[in-house]
Protein backbone atom coordinates (compact mmCIF):
# COMPACT_ATOMS: atom_id res chain seq x y z
CA UNK A 1 0.00 0.00 0.00
CA UNK A 2 2.67 2.44 0.81
CA UNK A 3 4.15 1.55 -2.20
CA UNK A 4 1.35 2.51 -4.07
CA UNK A 5 1.32 5.83 -2.34
CA UNK A 6 4.47 6.39 -2.70
CA UNK A 7 4.10 5.32 -6.95
CA UNK A 8 1.39 8.08 -7.05
CA UNK A 9 3.45 10.55 -5.65
CA UNK A 10 5.90 9.78 -8.01
CA UNK A 11 3.74 9.94 -10.66
CA UNK A 12 2.13 13.45 -9.32
CA UNK A 13 5.54 14.58 -9.06
CA UNK A 14 6.91 13.98 -12.36
CA UNK A 15 3.71 15.10 -14.15
CA UNK A 16 4.30 18.41 -12.14
CA UNK A 17 7.36 18.71 -13.24
CA UNK A 18 6.84 18.23 -17.04
CA UNK A 19 3.90 20.66 -16.67
CA UNK A 20 6.31 23.34 -15.31
CA UNK A 21 9.32 22.06 -17.74
CA UNK A 22 6.51 22.86 -20.88
CA UNK A 23 7.38 25.70 -22.90
CA UNK A 24 5.95 28.21 -21.07
CA UNK A 25 6.16 30.68 -24.42
CA UNK A 26 3.41 28.48 -25.87
CA UNK A 27 -0.10 30.21 -25.80
CA UNK A 28 -3.45 29.03 -24.77
CA UNK A 29 -5.36 29.04 -27.29
CA UNK A 30 -8.09 31.38 -26.34
CA UNK A 31 -11.74 31.82 -28.25
CA UNK A 32 -11.77 34.73 -30.10
CA UNK A 33 -15.59 35.24 -29.38
CA UNK A 34 -17.76 33.86 -26.29
CA UNK A 35 -19.91 31.41 -28.12
CA UNK A 36 -23.36 30.95 -27.45
CA UNK A 37 -24.53 33.92 -25.25
CA UNK A 38 -27.62 33.69 -22.73
CA UNK A 39 -28.78 37.22 -21.51
CA UNK A 40 -31.66 38.05 -19.79
CA UNK A 41 -33.30 39.74 -16.31
CA UNK A 42 -36.17 39.57 -13.86
CA UNK A 43 -37.90 42.62 -12.27
CA UNK A 44 -40.53 43.18 -9.78
CA UNK A 45 -42.04 46.24 -8.18
CA UNK A 46 -43.89 48.19 -5.44
CA UNK A 47 -46.10 51.22 -6.57
CA UNK A 48 -47.75 53.52 -4.25
CA UNK A 49 -49.66 56.37 -5.94
CA UNK A 50 -49.50 59.65 -4.01
CA UNK A 51 -53.58 59.69 -4.43
CA UNK A 52 -54.33 56.09 -3.27
CA UNK A 53 -56.20 55.55 -6.43
CA UNK A 54 -56.05 51.91 -7.46
CA UNK A 55 -55.90 52.16 -10.81
CA UNK A 56 -52.76 53.80 -12.49
CA UNK A 57 -53.03 57.92 -13.13
CA UNK A 58 -50.03 58.51 -14.80
CA UNK A 59 -50.68 56.36 -18.22
CA UNK A 60 -47.18 55.84 -19.46
CA UNK A 61 -45.61 52.55 -19.80
CA UNK A 62 -45.10 50.04 -17.52
CA UNK A 63 -45.20 49.61 -13.46
CA UNK A 64 -48.84 50.53 -13.86
CA UNK A 65 -49.89 48.45 -10.94
CA UNK A 66 -50.75 51.27 -7.80
CA UNK A 67 -50.91 49.95 -4.10
CA UNK A 68 -49.72 46.74 -5.47
CA UNK A 69 -46.45 44.10 -5.62
CA UNK A 70 -46.35 43.46 -9.20
CA UNK A 71 -43.68 41.81 -11.68
CA UNK A 72 -42.63 43.17 -14.56
CA UNK A 73 -41.44 40.32 -16.80
CA UNK A 74 -38.62 37.47 -17.07
CA UNK A 75 -36.42 38.29 -20.64
CA UNK A 76 -34.80 34.97 -21.99
CA UNK A 77 -32.43 35.93 -24.51
CA UNK A 78 -29.62 33.49 -27.08
CA UNK A 79 -27.07 35.42 -29.26
CA UNK A 80 -24.49 33.57 -31.18
CA UNK A 81 -22.13 35.30 -33.92
CA UNK A 82 -20.15 33.22 -36.03
CA UNK A 83 -17.33 34.96 -38.02
CA UNK A 84 -20.15 37.62 -40.19
CA UNK A 85 -23.43 35.97 -39.16
CA UNK A 86 -25.15 36.63 -36.12
CA UNK A 87 -28.80 36.17 -34.94
CA UNK A 88 -30.67 37.04 -31.51
CA UNK A 89 -33.72 35.69 -30.08
CA UNK A 90 -35.37 36.81 -27.02
CA UNK A 91 -38.55 36.59 -25.55
CA UNK A 92 -40.35 37.85 -22.50
CA UNK A 93 -42.91 36.50 -20.14
CA UNK A 94 -44.85 38.79 -17.74
CA UNK A 95 -47.22 42.12 -18.31
CA UNK A 96 -44.43 44.09 -19.21
CA UNK A 97 -43.08 42.06 -22.09
CA UNK A 98 -46.40 40.64 -23.27
CA UNK A 99 -49.62 42.80 -22.97
CA UNK A 100 -47.90 46.01 -21.78
CA UNK A 101 -45.15 46.22 -24.71
CA UNK A 102 -46.52 43.57 -27.29
CA UNK A 103 -50.28 44.80 -28.79
CA UNK A 104 -50.64 41.23 -30.38
CA UNK A 105 -50.34 39.38 -27.44
CA UNK A 106 -51.96 36.77 -26.08
CA UNK A 107 -55.70 37.39 -24.72
CA UNK A 108 -58.06 35.39 -22.72
CA UNK A 109 -61.35 36.80 -23.22
CA UNK A 110 -63.23 33.24 -21.97
CA UNK A 111 -63.80 30.03 -21.25
CA UNK A 112 -64.37 27.38 -23.91
CA UNK A 113 -67.40 24.91 -22.21
CA UNK A 114 -68.25 21.71 -23.48
CA UNK A 115 -72.01 20.24 -24.37
CA UNK A 116 -72.70 19.92 -20.50
CA UNK A 117 -71.46 23.57 -19.65
CA UNK A 118 -68.00 22.56 -17.84
CA UNK A 119 -65.04 24.60 -18.60
CA UNK A 120 -62.48 22.84 -20.81
CA UNK A 121 -59.87 25.71 -22.17
CA UNK A 122 -59.32 29.28 -22.06
CA UNK A 123 -60.44 31.36 -25.34
CA UNK A 124 -57.39 32.75 -26.94
CA UNK A 125 -58.17 35.86 -28.64
CA UNK A 126 -54.81 36.57 -30.77
CA UNK A 127 -51.48 34.53 -30.99
CA UNK A 128 -48.75 35.47 -28.60
CA UNK A 129 -44.95 34.94 -29.28
CA UNK A 130 -43.61 36.50 -26.59
CA UNK A 131 -40.79 37.92 -28.83
CA UNK A 132 -38.63 41.26 -28.31
CA UNK A 133 -35.79 40.45 -30.43
CA UNK A 134 -35.94 37.57 -33.21
CA UNK A 135 -33.47 38.44 -36.36
CA UNK A 136 -30.63 37.72 -37.89
CA UNK A 137 -27.55 39.88 -39.25
CA UNK A 138 -24.97 39.25 -41.13
CA UNK A 139 -21.29 41.57 -41.91
CA UNK A 140 -21.49 41.75 -45.44
CA UNK A 141 -18.14 43.76 -45.59
CA UNK A 142 -15.68 45.11 -42.49
CA UNK A 143 -18.28 48.48 -42.74
CA UNK A 144 -21.75 47.36 -43.79
CA UNK A 145 -23.39 44.85 -41.96
CA UNK A 146 -27.28 43.56 -43.03
CA UNK A 147 -30.01 43.05 -40.40
CA UNK A 148 -33.31 41.41 -41.46
CA UNK A 149 -36.20 40.44 -38.80
CA UNK A 150 -38.07 41.69 -35.56
CA UNK A 151 -36.13 44.17 -33.84
CA UNK A 152 -36.24 46.70 -30.91
CA UNK A 153 -36.74 49.96 -32.39
CA UNK A 154 -33.71 52.08 -33.00
CA UNK A 155 -36.17 54.87 -32.26
CA UNK A 156 -35.99 56.89 -28.90
CA UNK A 157 -34.31 56.97 -25.47
CA UNK A 158 -35.61 54.69 -23.05
CA UNK A 159 -36.44 50.58 -24.14
CA UNK A 160 -38.91 48.06 -23.11
CA UNK A 161 -36.32 46.25 -21.04
CA UNK A 162 -35.66 47.38 -17.55
CA UNK A 163 -31.96 46.85 -17.75
CA UNK A 164 -31.78 49.42 -20.63
CA UNK A 165 -33.22 52.56 -18.66
CA UNK A 166 -31.81 54.16 -15.41
CA UNK A 167 -35.65 55.16 -14.47
CA UNK A 168 -38.23 52.34 -13.56
CA UNK A 169 -41.48 54.08 -15.11
CA UNK A 170 -41.14 55.01 -18.76
CA UNK A 171 -41.39 58.52 -20.16
CA UNK A 172 -44.22 59.70 -22.60
CA UNK A 173 -42.16 59.98 -25.34
CA UNK A 174 -40.96 56.16 -24.93
CA UNK A 175 -44.91 54.77 -24.72
CA UNK A 176 -46.11 56.98 -27.52
CA UNK A 177 -43.56 56.03 -29.92
CA UNK A 178 -42.51 52.58 -31.94
CA UNK A 179 -41.43 49.55 -29.21
CA UNK A 180 -39.86 47.25 -32.22
CA UNK A 181 -40.16 47.18 -36.12
CA UNK A 182 -39.67 44.72 -38.35
CA UNK A 183 -37.90 44.83 -41.19
CA UNK A 184 -34.53 44.85 -43.29
CA UNK A 185 -31.84 47.24 -42.86
CA UNK A 186 -28.51 48.21 -43.67
CA UNK A 187 -25.47 49.79 -41.63
CA UNK A 188 -22.76 51.69 -42.63
CA UNK A 189 -20.01 52.58 -40.46
CA UNK A 190 -17.90 54.96 -42.12
CA UNK A 191 -15.78 54.98 -39.24
CA UNK A 192 -16.34 54.37 -35.39
CA UNK A 193 -17.54 57.74 -35.11
CA UNK A 194 -19.86 58.11 -37.95
CA UNK A 195 -22.31 55.37 -39.26
CA UNK A 196 -25.69 55.48 -41.19
CA UNK A 197 -28.50 52.92 -41.46
CA UNK A 198 -31.35 52.71 -43.96
CA UNK A 199 -34.16 50.04 -43.80
CA UNK A 200 -37.50 49.64 -44.97
CA UNK A 201 -39.87 48.16 -42.30
CA UNK A 202 -43.34 46.87 -41.87
CA UNK A 203 -46.38 49.52 -42.63
CA UNK A 204 -47.19 49.42 -38.67
CA UNK A 205 -45.30 49.63 -35.70
CA UNK A 206 -44.93 46.89 -33.18
CA UNK A 207 -46.40 44.06 -35.31
CA UNK A 208 -45.10 40.93 -36.78
CA UNK A 209 -46.70 41.29 -39.81
CA UNK A 210 -47.73 44.26 -41.62
CA UNK A 211 -50.96 45.39 -42.63
CA UNK A 212 -50.98 46.06 -46.21
CA UNK A 213 -46.76 46.34 -47.61
CA UNK A 214 -43.31 46.98 -46.46
CA UNK A 215 -43.36 50.57 -46.66
CA UNK A 216 -42.29 52.22 -43.55
CA UNK A 217 -38.91 53.72 -44.21
CA UNK A 218 -36.70 54.41 -41.50
CA UNK A 219 -32.77 55.84 -41.31
CA UNK A 220 -30.32 56.45 -38.08
CA UNK A 221 -27.57 58.71 -38.46
CA UNK A 222 -25.35 58.07 -36.06
CA UNK A 223 -22.12 60.83 -34.85
CA UNK A 224 -19.69 60.52 -31.97
CA UNK A 225 -17.98 63.85 -32.10
CA UNK A 226 -15.94 63.54 -28.66
CA UNK A 227 -15.34 60.98 -26.88
CA UNK A 228 -18.51 60.31 -24.56
CA UNK A 229 -20.91 61.91 -26.59
CA UNK A 230 -23.05 60.03 -28.85
CA UNK A 231 -25.54 61.73 -30.69
CA UNK A 232 -28.79 59.39 -32.80
CA UNK A 233 -30.58 61.34 -35.66
CA UNK A 234 -33.64 59.33 -36.15
CA UNK A 235 -36.24 59.22 -38.76
CA UNK A 236 -39.41 56.33 -39.24
CA UNK A 237 -42.03 57.42 -41.88
CA UNK A 238 -44.80 55.70 -43.47
CA UNK A 239 -47.71 56.29 -45.43
CA UNK A 240 -49.59 53.86 -42.58
CA UNK A 241 -47.81 54.85 -39.64
CA UNK A 242 -46.78 58.38 -40.01
CA UNK A 243 -43.75 60.06 -39.78
CA UNK A 244 -41.44 60.58 -36.39
CA UNK A 245 -38.28 62.41 -36.14
CA UNK A 246 -35.84 61.45 -33.05
CA UNK A 247 -32.67 63.05 -31.37
CA UNK A 248 -31.28 60.86 -28.50
CA UNK A 249 -28.19 61.66 -27.37
CA UNK A 250 -26.28 61.08 -24.11
CA UNK A 251 -22.78 62.34 -23.00
CA UNK A 252 -20.73 61.02 -20.64
CA UNK A 253 -18.93 64.58 -19.49
CA UNK A 254 -16.93 63.17 -16.31
CA UNK A 255 -16.79 59.79 -14.95
CA UNK A 256 -19.26 60.54 -12.68
CA UNK A 257 -21.67 62.76 -14.63
CA UNK A 258 -23.70 61.85 -17.64
CA UNK A 259 -26.36 63.66 -19.41
CA UNK A 260 -29.01 62.14 -21.96
CA UNK A 261 -31.35 64.31 -24.13
CA UNK A 262 -34.62 62.95 -26.10
CA UNK A 263 -36.31 65.40 -28.21
CA UNK A 264 -39.07 64.00 -30.76
CA UNK A 265 -41.83 65.21 -33.39
CA UNK A 266 -44.55 62.46 -34.66
CA UNK A 267 -47.41 63.36 -37.23
CA UNK A 268 -49.96 60.84 -37.19
CA UNK A 269 -50.99 59.95 -40.93
CA UNK A 270 -53.94 61.68 -42.59
CA UNK A 271 -53.58 64.95 -40.61
CA UNK A 272 -54.32 62.88 -37.44
CA UNK A 273 -52.47 64.84 -35.04
CA UNK A 274 -49.22 63.67 -33.40
CA UNK A 275 -47.29 64.82 -30.53
CA UNK A 276 -43.90 66.68 -29.42
CA UNK A 277 -41.63 66.46 -26.35
CA UNK A 278 -37.95 66.66 -25.00
CA UNK A 279 -36.95 64.48 -22.30
CA UNK A 280 -33.39 65.73 -20.53
CA UNK A 281 -31.56 62.92 -18.32
CA UNK A 282 -28.87 64.55 -16.01
CA UNK A 283 -27.35 61.61 -13.91
CA UNK A 284 -24.72 61.56 -11.36
CA UNK A 285 -22.88 58.65 -9.60
CA UNK A 286 -22.25 59.44 -5.63
CA UNK A 287 -20.49 56.29 -5.31
CA UNK A 288 -19.66 52.99 -7.59
CA UNK A 289 -22.82 51.64 -6.17
CA UNK A 290 -25.41 54.74 -5.84
CA UNK A 291 -26.64 56.66 -8.74
CA UNK A 292 -28.95 59.54 -8.81
CA UNK A 293 -30.83 60.77 -11.92
CA UNK A 294 -33.72 62.72 -13.04
CA UNK A 295 -35.32 62.59 -16.17
CA UNK A 296 -37.52 65.79 -16.89
CA UNK A 297 -39.67 66.08 -19.57
CA UNK A 298 -41.76 67.98 -21.34
CA UNK A 299 -44.83 66.17 -23.78
CA UNK A 300 -47.41 67.86 -26.03
CA UNK A 301 -50.50 66.65 -27.85
CA UNK A 302 -49.82 68.62 -31.01
CA UNK A 303 -53.99 67.48 -32.21
CA UNK A 304 -56.67 69.91 -32.18
CA UNK A 305 -59.34 66.96 -32.28
CA UNK A 306 -59.24 63.28 -31.35
CA UNK A 307 -56.79 60.69 -30.29
CA UNK A 308 -55.26 60.90 -26.86
CA UNK A 309 -51.77 59.79 -26.11
CA UNK A 310 -51.04 58.71 -22.76
CA UNK A 311 -54.13 60.11 -21.63
CA UNK A 312 -52.81 63.58 -23.01
CA UNK A 313 -56.02 65.26 -24.44
CA UNK A 314 -55.57 67.28 -27.52
CA UNK A 315 -53.81 70.77 -26.86
CA UNK A 316 -52.55 69.68 -23.73
CA UNK A 317 -49.16 69.03 -22.81
CA UNK A 318 -47.98 67.55 -19.71
CA UNK A 319 -43.98 68.60 -17.59
CA UNK A 320 -43.26 64.99 -15.08
CA UNK A 321 -40.66 65.14 -13.06
CA UNK A 322 -39.05 61.69 -12.10
CA UNK A 323 -36.42 60.95 -9.48
CA UNK A 324 -34.74 58.11 -9.13
CA UNK A 325 -31.95 56.44 -7.91
CA UNK A 326 -29.94 52.93 -8.72
CA UNK A 327 -28.37 50.92 -6.21
CA UNK A 328 -26.35 47.98 -7.33
CA UNK A 329 -25.69 45.18 -5.43
CA UNK A 330 -23.85 42.25 -7.44
CA UNK A 331 -26.32 41.48 -10.26
CA UNK A 332 -29.35 43.11 -8.39
CA UNK A 333 -29.93 46.63 -8.76
CA UNK A 334 -32.76 48.67 -6.21
CA UNK A 335 -34.94 51.73 -8.17
CA UNK A 336 -36.43 53.70 -5.91
CA UNK A 337 -37.99 56.62 -7.45
CA UNK A 338 -39.90 59.42 -6.92
CA UNK A 339 -42.57 60.69 -9.68
CA UNK A 340 -44.81 64.14 -9.95
CA UNK A 341 -46.95 65.08 -13.11
CA UNK A 342 -48.28 68.47 -14.38
CA UNK A 343 -50.44 68.51 -17.05
CA UNK A 344 -51.83 71.98 -18.72
CA UNK A 345 -55.56 70.86 -17.70
CA UNK A 346 -57.58 68.07 -15.26
CA UNK A 347 -55.67 65.35 -16.80
CA UNK A 348 -55.22 62.98 -13.92
CA UNK A 349 -57.89 62.05 -10.96
CA UNK A 350 -58.03 62.10 -7.64
CA UNK A 351 -59.72 59.22 -5.20
CA UNK A 352 -62.84 60.93 -5.35
CA UNK A 353 -63.16 61.00 -9.18
CA UNK A 354 -62.62 64.92 -9.65
CA UNK A 355 -60.15 66.02 -12.12
CA UNK A 356 -56.62 67.85 -11.48
CA UNK A 357 -53.59 68.74 -12.84
CA UNK A 358 -51.30 66.84 -11.00
CA UNK A 359 -50.33 63.09 -10.46
CA UNK A 360 -47.94 61.40 -8.21
CA UNK A 361 -46.09 57.93 -7.59
CA UNK A 362 -43.60 56.40 -5.41
CA UNK A 363 -41.90 53.01 -6.79
CA UNK A 364 -39.98 50.37 -5.95
CA UNK A 365 -38.48 48.42 -7.97
CA UNK A 366 -35.65 45.63 -7.96
CA UNK A 367 -34.43 44.16 -11.37
CA UNK A 368 -31.50 41.36 -11.66
CA UNK A 369 -29.96 41.65 -14.88
CA UNK A 370 -27.64 38.46 -15.69
CA UNK B 1 -0.52 21.74 -18.52
CA UNK B 2 -3.17 24.81 -19.19
CA UNK B 3 -3.05 26.00 -15.81
CA UNK B 4 0.81 25.88 -16.12
CA UNK B 5 0.62 28.04 -19.57
CA UNK B 6 -1.89 30.59 -18.24
CA UNK B 7 0.02 31.72 -15.45
CA UNK B 8 2.83 31.70 -18.17
CA UNK B 9 1.01 34.03 -20.20
CA UNK B 10 -0.16 36.32 -17.45
CA UNK B 11 3.41 37.06 -16.27
CA UNK B 12 5.17 37.63 -19.77
CA UNK B 13 2.88 41.04 -18.69
CA UNK B 14 4.97 43.45 -16.80
CA UNK B 15 5.13 46.81 -15.40
CA UNK B 16 7.42 49.06 -17.82
CA UNK B 17 9.20 52.55 -16.63
CA UNK B 18 6.04 54.52 -17.20
CA UNK B 19 4.00 51.81 -15.07
CA UNK B 20 2.16 50.65 -17.70
CA UNK B 21 1.37 46.73 -18.04
CA UNK B 22 3.35 45.89 -20.84
CA UNK B 23 4.56 42.67 -23.32
CA UNK B 24 8.05 42.87 -24.38
CA UNK B 25 10.18 40.91 -26.67
CA UNK B 26 13.90 41.68 -28.18
CA UNK B 27 15.20 38.70 -30.70
CA UNK B 28 17.25 38.57 -33.87
CA UNK B 29 15.89 39.80 -37.03
CA UNK B 30 17.22 38.76 -40.70
CA UNK B 31 18.16 42.22 -42.47
CA UNK B 32 16.01 43.96 -45.14
CA UNK B 33 12.59 43.57 -43.78
CA UNK B 34 9.76 44.11 -45.22
CA UNK B 35 7.95 46.51 -42.89
CA UNK B 36 4.83 46.72 -45.09
CA UNK B 37 4.67 43.33 -45.72
CA UNK B 38 5.05 42.67 -42.00
CA UNK B 39 2.13 45.09 -41.14
CA UNK B 40 0.65 43.34 -43.78
CA UNK B 41 0.64 39.96 -42.03
CA UNK B 42 0.32 41.03 -38.83
CA UNK B 43 -2.51 42.96 -39.44
CA UNK B 44 -4.08 39.60 -41.38
CA UNK B 45 -3.17 37.22 -38.58
CA UNK B 46 -2.93 39.21 -34.81
CA UNK B 47 -6.61 39.22 -33.28
CA UNK B 48 -8.55 42.35 -33.56
CA UNK B 49 -5.74 44.40 -35.10
CA UNK B 50 -7.79 47.02 -36.58
CA UNK B 51 -5.10 49.61 -37.94
CA UNK B 52 -1.08 49.17 -38.43
CA UNK B 53 1.40 50.74 -41.20
CA UNK B 54 5.03 50.84 -40.96
CA UNK B 55 6.74 54.44 -40.87
CA UNK B 56 8.05 56.07 -43.00
CA UNK B 57 11.91 55.70 -42.04
CA UNK B 58 11.57 51.88 -42.53
CA UNK B 59 12.58 51.05 -38.83
CA UNK B 60 9.24 50.69 -36.75
CA UNK B 61 5.90 49.32 -37.83
CA UNK B 62 3.05 50.49 -35.50
CA UNK B 63 -0.47 49.98 -35.04
CA UNK B 64 -3.26 49.69 -32.83
CA UNK B 65 -6.05 46.68 -31.75
CA UNK B 66 -8.92 45.17 -28.97
CA UNK B 67 -9.52 42.19 -28.49
CA UNK B 68 -13.06 40.99 -26.54
CA UNK B 69 -12.97 39.85 -23.36
CA UNK B 70 -15.65 37.34 -21.73
CA UNK B 71 -17.11 35.47 -19.27
CA UNK B 72 -16.61 31.64 -20.67
CA UNK B 73 -18.84 28.79 -19.51
CA UNK B 74 -18.80 25.38 -20.36
CA UNK B 75 -20.81 25.84 -23.31
CA UNK B 76 -21.83 29.80 -23.16
CA UNK B 77 -20.31 32.66 -22.65
CA UNK B 78 -20.61 36.71 -22.10
CA UNK B 79 -18.85 39.77 -23.11
CA UNK B 80 -17.80 41.84 -20.29
CA UNK B 81 -15.98 43.96 -22.53
CA UNK B 82 -13.42 45.39 -24.95
CA UNK B 83 -9.73 44.79 -23.96
CA UNK B 84 -7.86 47.75 -26.31
CA UNK B 85 -4.09 47.80 -26.89
CA UNK B 86 -0.94 48.82 -28.78
CA UNK B 87 2.01 47.40 -30.69
CA UNK B 88 5.26 48.82 -32.27
CA UNK B 89 7.94 46.83 -33.92
CA UNK B 90 11.62 48.77 -33.77
CA UNK B 91 14.27 47.48 -35.95
CA UNK B 92 17.88 48.25 -35.51
CA UNK B 93 21.30 46.33 -35.75
CA UNK B 94 19.33 42.62 -37.18
CA UNK B 95 17.31 42.61 -33.98
CA UNK B 96 13.54 43.66 -33.23
CA UNK B 97 11.92 45.00 -30.52
CA UNK B 98 8.21 44.35 -30.09
CA UNK B 99 5.78 46.02 -27.30
CA UNK B 100 2.46 45.92 -27.32
CA UNK B 101 1.24 48.19 -23.98
CA UNK B 102 -1.59 50.40 -23.21
CA UNK B 103 -4.25 47.85 -22.25
CA UNK B 104 -7.60 49.53 -21.83
CA UNK B 105 -10.36 47.61 -21.08
CA UNK B 106 -13.86 49.26 -22.48
CA UNK B 107 -16.67 47.45 -20.39
CA UNK B 108 -19.65 46.63 -22.60
CA UNK B 109 -23.07 46.16 -21.81
CA UNK B 110 -26.17 44.50 -23.40
CA UNK B 111 -28.11 47.52 -26.13
CA UNK B 112 -31.95 46.78 -26.85
CA UNK B 113 -31.26 44.70 -29.76
CA UNK B 114 -29.83 41.87 -27.59
CA UNK B 115 -26.18 42.20 -28.47
CA UNK B 116 -23.40 43.69 -26.40
CA UNK B 117 -21.31 47.58 -27.54
CA UNK B 118 -19.45 49.59 -25.72
CA UNK B 119 -20.43 51.73 -22.95
CA UNK B 120 -19.85 55.67 -24.26
CA UNK B 121 -16.97 57.66 -22.80
CA UNK B 122 -15.83 54.67 -20.24
CA UNK B 123 -12.19 53.44 -20.44
CA UNK B 124 -10.19 52.23 -17.56
CA UNK B 125 -6.74 51.58 -18.06
CA UNK B 126 -5.63 48.21 -16.62
CA UNK B 127 -3.11 49.36 -14.22
CA UNK B 128 -5.48 51.90 -12.96
CA UNK B 129 -8.20 49.39 -12.12
CA UNK B 130 -11.52 50.75 -10.51
CA UNK B 131 -14.37 49.09 -9.33
CA UNK B 132 -15.27 48.01 -12.79
CA UNK B 133 -12.57 45.53 -12.71
CA UNK B 134 -12.21 42.75 -9.91
CA UNK B 135 -9.36 40.64 -8.73
CA UNK B 136 -10.38 38.02 -10.62
CA UNK B 137 -11.16 40.03 -13.80
CA UNK B 138 -7.97 41.81 -13.83
CA UNK B 139 -5.93 38.33 -14.00
CA UNK B 140 -7.67 37.30 -16.58
CA UNK B 141 -7.46 40.17 -18.77
CA UNK B 142 -3.44 39.86 -18.15
CA UNK B 143 -3.34 36.35 -19.21
CA UNK B 144 -5.45 37.42 -22.49
CA UNK B 145 -3.30 40.23 -22.95
CA UNK B 146 -0.30 38.09 -22.30
CA UNK B 147 -1.46 35.59 -24.47
CA UNK B 148 -1.76 38.17 -27.29
CA UNK B 149 1.80 39.36 -26.31
CA UNK B 150 3.26 35.80 -27.13
CA UNK B 151 1.02 35.32 -30.39
CA UNK B 152 2.46 39.13 -31.47
CA UNK B 153 6.07 37.63 -30.91
CA UNK B 154 5.52 34.19 -32.68
CA UNK B 155 3.98 36.21 -35.74
CA UNK B 156 6.85 38.40 -35.67
CA UNK B 157 9.58 35.86 -35.63
CA UNK B 158 8.34 33.91 -38.00
CA UNK B 159 8.08 36.82 -40.36
CA UNK B 160 11.44 38.52 -39.45
CA UNK B 161 13.39 35.01 -39.71
CA UNK B 162 11.82 33.81 -43.48
CA UNK B 163 13.66 34.63 -46.43
CA UNK B 164 10.58 35.18 -48.62
CA UNK B 165 10.04 37.93 -46.17
CA UNK B 166 12.96 40.11 -47.29
CA UNK B 167 12.78 42.87 -49.75
CA UNK B 168 14.32 41.74 -52.88
CA UNK B 169 17.68 43.84 -53.64
CA UNK B 170 18.35 44.71 -57.33
CA UNK B 171 21.05 42.09 -57.36
CA UNK B 172 18.81 39.40 -56.39
CA UNK B 173 16.52 40.08 -59.53
CA UNK B 174 16.86 37.82 -62.22
CA UNK B 175 17.13 38.51 -65.59
CA UNK B 176 17.33 37.00 -68.55
CA UNK B 177 18.56 38.98 -71.69
CA UNK B 178 16.08 37.54 -75.24
CA UNK B 179 18.96 38.75 -77.76
CA UNK B 180 21.13 36.44 -76.57
CA UNK B 181 20.57 32.81 -78.29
Amino acid sequence: MTKKFLLAGALFAAATTFVKAQDTSKVTPVPADPGLTIFGSVDTYYKMDFAGKKNSRIATSFANEANSVSIGMIDLGVKKKYNKALFVGELSFGPRGQGQSIPNADFTGGVVLDDNGNEIAPVVGTQSFHIQNLYVGYDLTDKLNVTAGYMSTFVGYEVISPVGNFNYSTSYLFTNGPFQNAGLKFTYAFTDKVSLMAGIFNDSWNNYTSSREVSTFGGQLMVSPVKGWTAYLNVLSGKFSGTEFDLTTSYQVSDAFKLGLNAATFSAPNDGGGFSGAALYPQYAVSNAVTLGLRAEYFKNKGKTGFNYSSIMPGDDVKAFTLTANVKAGGLTFIPEVRLDNGKTGTFQKLNGQVTKNAGQFVLAAVYAF
Amino acid sequence: MPVAACYAQKDSIVLNENNKYTYFKVGSSLPGINLSALAAYLKKNLTGLQEIKAATQETEVSGRGGILVFKKGLLTGQEEGRLDYTVKIDFKESKYRLIVTNFEFIPYQRNRFGTFTAIDGVTVPLEKKDSRIGEKQLSLYLERAGSLGIKANELVQDFVNNKTSIKPGNSEIKKVDTQKW
